[in-house]
């Protein structure tokens, strides 16, 4: 592989690499505004530039500038060599390129950092940016110093509602043009552009309309300071201290990777955003899967029932088993679930198979919506193949068959996990018992006899099969809310209630179990880089 | 109200758009011809019509009015006067012709008579220095200025039918 030289390292390059997105591939930061891996190059905002010595033998190209001397204020006639953006210059064999050794590169940063905040309004406190704002940190890293401008300020609109979404601050705004580039080029709905020149620029929304596409939160996720704010974010949090895990979206069959971003102090959730993976979502969630962090709190059982009356948890598990003591394994049915995890399904239907004796084995899920041809699966469900996978040779039949089966008299009391459906389910008044172990109300938990509380997918680990078959792992964000519990330990649980010697107490043993299963697949831990609050691209 | 074309004017339309190799590239002689169909002036309606013709983003012709001053966005008067001030005319004497139009007209630069009839702007080198003082009327160019011939020219524009 051919290879140049970044101050000291020696940084390896593929055939039309820039030097920044070369550095970027082994980890090393040149800093940048504009520049962002997954969009077209920009190069304007000039934070990126670096030296490229001559070639050897050759005369650096030196340009005559005035530079102010501190001491006395005045400017004085010097020499500097023509810098050049990394984010636009090819890498080339044996390139030698400085970054941080340059002193005539920290000077242009410092210049880019002065300039870019000459009319900024430095809001910081009331800022939702702050804490992950690029100007904050470069400011402190490549600057340093105080503006020279004594004039007055340019002032420009603030709080410009963009669309339902999105709150547009221009004084804040750097005109990096990444916005206007991610509706262009990803969202493939070129909506957003600039107006004016110089510093009376700011980002307009097309006439006659709004910011509404179905990736617009992403806008806010590239923009690199605080000009562009969600309206689901704004004014909620302080980002230092919220905690991040690596979830899986549950959104649908795509699996995007993302951080879940949480405040350990009161166990609440407060964002979802992308975690990079070329091969799944590369730098991209949709809207739908950035907001829909917000369900783990909406709509949830967190105790047990028994009919309408609610009860302790050992309660439930005892009544559970007790509905389920009372029937013939050929009358019941179990249902699985394409919107749990590999973990909880295992568990159920090791219990179905190994310990109820039953082969009625059903798959519930939420109904097929669109898909968009960016990311959107038209699968609105998180694990389908996984569930699939578990069951091996003998697939797993529609929740619509299970309904045939009831309405024929075939099957009296039925056991799932989740409360969602593809259809209408009325026939599931006919049953005799339906014992329901899910997290979320829905069109099944009208019909329960007895209802379990399980945890959320932000409240438990576990192993998801997106549509290309890749399994990959959700982790645990906050705790299970007050009797939820994750669906395989309820499972294991309602197992020992029966007599059987189902003795899972961790996730571990859970997985220990499908290790000897070739079907139960578990995702190896997360495979991209860890970023604390903030670090993301 | 919709802005559109008659049948002459699309034919130019058609032809200035056949000029350039793709059609954001003839988003700025669209825009012109546009505007001089429009009484001088870059509607919305004409923002819509340019990206629609051109199969450009709304923003972006948007992005390229509000760019370059020579687009207005709001209706001049009947009449524009650019009253050049650089070097080689304000030393021949531009800032009393800008200050003799200004009293003149009632108006500062950028403004237009009651009358609606002359917007008075000012404008850096117009490539006319050697015959400085100069300067333009709507697409005319007016040279060696006097204050008497600056007076004979407002008043043809006032008072022209
Ligand atoms: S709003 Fe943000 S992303 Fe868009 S141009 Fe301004 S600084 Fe860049
Ligand atoms: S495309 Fe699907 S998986 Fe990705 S963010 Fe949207 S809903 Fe979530
Ligand atoms: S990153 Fe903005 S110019 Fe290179
Ligand atoms: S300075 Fe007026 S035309 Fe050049």
């Amino acid at each position: 592989m051919p290879s140049f030289k970044l101050d000291e390292l020696e940084i390896p390059f593929e055939p039309g690499d820039t030097v920044i997105q070369a550095a970027h591939r082994v980890g090393v930061d040149i800093p940048h505004y504009c520049w962002h891996p997954g969009l077209s190059v920009a190069a304007n905002c000039r934070m990126c530039l670096v030296e490229v010595a001559p070639p050897p033998g050759r005369p650096a190209m030196m340009l005559d500038v005035l530079r102010q001397d501190p001491t006395t204020g005045e400017y004085v006639p010097a020499k500097k060599p023509k810098l050049q953006p990394a984010c636009q210059l090819k890498a080339a064999e044996g390139m030698d390129v400085r970054s941080q050794s340059s002193p005539h590169v920290a000077e242009a940063r410092g210049a880019v950092q002065e300039m870019l905040l000459l009319n900024h309004p430095v809001d910081c406190p009331i800022c939702d940016q702050a804490g992950e704002c690029r100007l904050q940190d470069y400011w402190l890293e490549h600057q340093g110093t105080r503006k020279r401008m004594r004039d007055e300020v340019i002032h420009k609109p603030k709080a410009q509602v963009f669309g339902p979404t999105i709150v547009y601050d221009a004084e804040r705004c750097i005109i990096c043009t990444r916005c206007v580039r991610f509706c262009e080029e990803v969202a493939k709905d070129p909506v957003l552009d600039v107006r004016e020149r110089g510093n009376l620029n700011e980002i307009v929304v097309s006439p006659g309309r709004q910011l509404d596409h179905g990736y617009t939160l992403m806008t806010e996720f590239v923009c690199p300071v605080g000009a562009l704010t969600a309206v689901d974010f704004r004014f909620k949090a302080r980002v230092w201290f919220l905690r991040s895990v690596r979830s899986v979206c549950q959104g649908c069959a795509t699996g995007c990777n993302a951080f879940l971003d949480y405040d350990p102090r009161n166990q609440t959730l407060y964002r979802h955003r992308p975690r990079e993976n070329l091969q799944v979502n590369q730098y991209w969630m949709c809207d739908h899967g950035m907001l829909d962090y917000r369900r783990a709190h909406e709509d949830r059982f967190v105790s047990a029932y028994v009919g309408e009356e609610e009860v302790t948890l050992e309660a439930g598990v005892n009544a559970a088993a007790s509905a389920l003591r009372e029937v013939e394994p050929e009358r019941l049915a179990v249902v699985l679930s394409a919107q749990h995890s590999n973990e909880d399904n295992f568990a159920l239907l090791t219990l179905a198979r190994d310990y109820l004796g039953t082969g009625q084995l059903f798959i519930t899920n939420k109904p097929h919506g669109e898909a968009d041809g960016i990311l959107r699966h038209a699968d609105k469900n998180p694990n389908t193949l996984g569930v699939e996978q578990l069951c091996g040779t003998t697939p797993p039949r529609p929740l619509q068959d299970l309904l045939a089966a009831i309405e024929a008299g075939q099957i009296t009391h039925v056991l799932a996990l989740s409360s969602v459906a593809p259809c209408e389910v009325e026939a599931l008044q006919r049953l005799k018992r339906l014992v329901l172990i899910t997290p979320f109300d829905g069109p099944l938990a009208g019909y329960a006899d007895v209802l379990l509380p399980a945890a959320t997918w932000a409240e438990s680990t576990g192993t998801f099969v997106n549509f290309k078959g890749m399994a990959q792992e959700s982790e645990r964000a906050i705790r299970p809310e007050a009797d939820a519990r994750p669906a395989w330990k309820l499972i294991g649980a309602l197992g020992r209630a029966l007599g059987y010697a189902i003795d899972w107490q961790r996730l571990s043993d859970v997985r220990l179990a499908m290790a000897t299963d070739p079907g139960a697949v578990v995702a190896p831990p997360p495979s991209a880089r860890m970023a604390p609050v903030g670090a993301a691209e | 109200m919709a802005f559109s074309l008659n049948e002459a004017q699309e034919r130019e339309f058609e032809d200035i758009l056949a000029r350039y190799p793709n059609q954001m590239a003839a988003c700025i002689p669209a825009l012109h011809f546009c505007q001089d169909a429009n009484e001088n002036w870059v509607s919305p309606e004409v923002i819509q019509f340019v990206a629609e013709r051109l199969s450009l983003p709304t923003a972006h012709v948007l992005g390229v009015v509000t760019f370059y001053t020579l687009f207005n966005q709001e209706k001049p008067g009947k009449h524009q006067v650019w009253v050049c001030r650089t070097l080689s005319c304000a030393l021949r004497g531009s800032e009393e012709i800008l200050a003799h139009c200004e009293k003149r007209l009632g108006v500062h630069a950028g403004g237009t008579t009651q009358n609606g009839r002359i917007t008075l702007r000012t404008a850096e080198c117009l490539a006319s220095c050697g015959s400085a003082p100069m300067m333009q009327v709507d697409k005319d160019y007016y040279e060696n200025l006097t204050i008497e011939q600056v007076d004979q020219i407002l008043d043809r524009l006032m008072q022209e039918a």
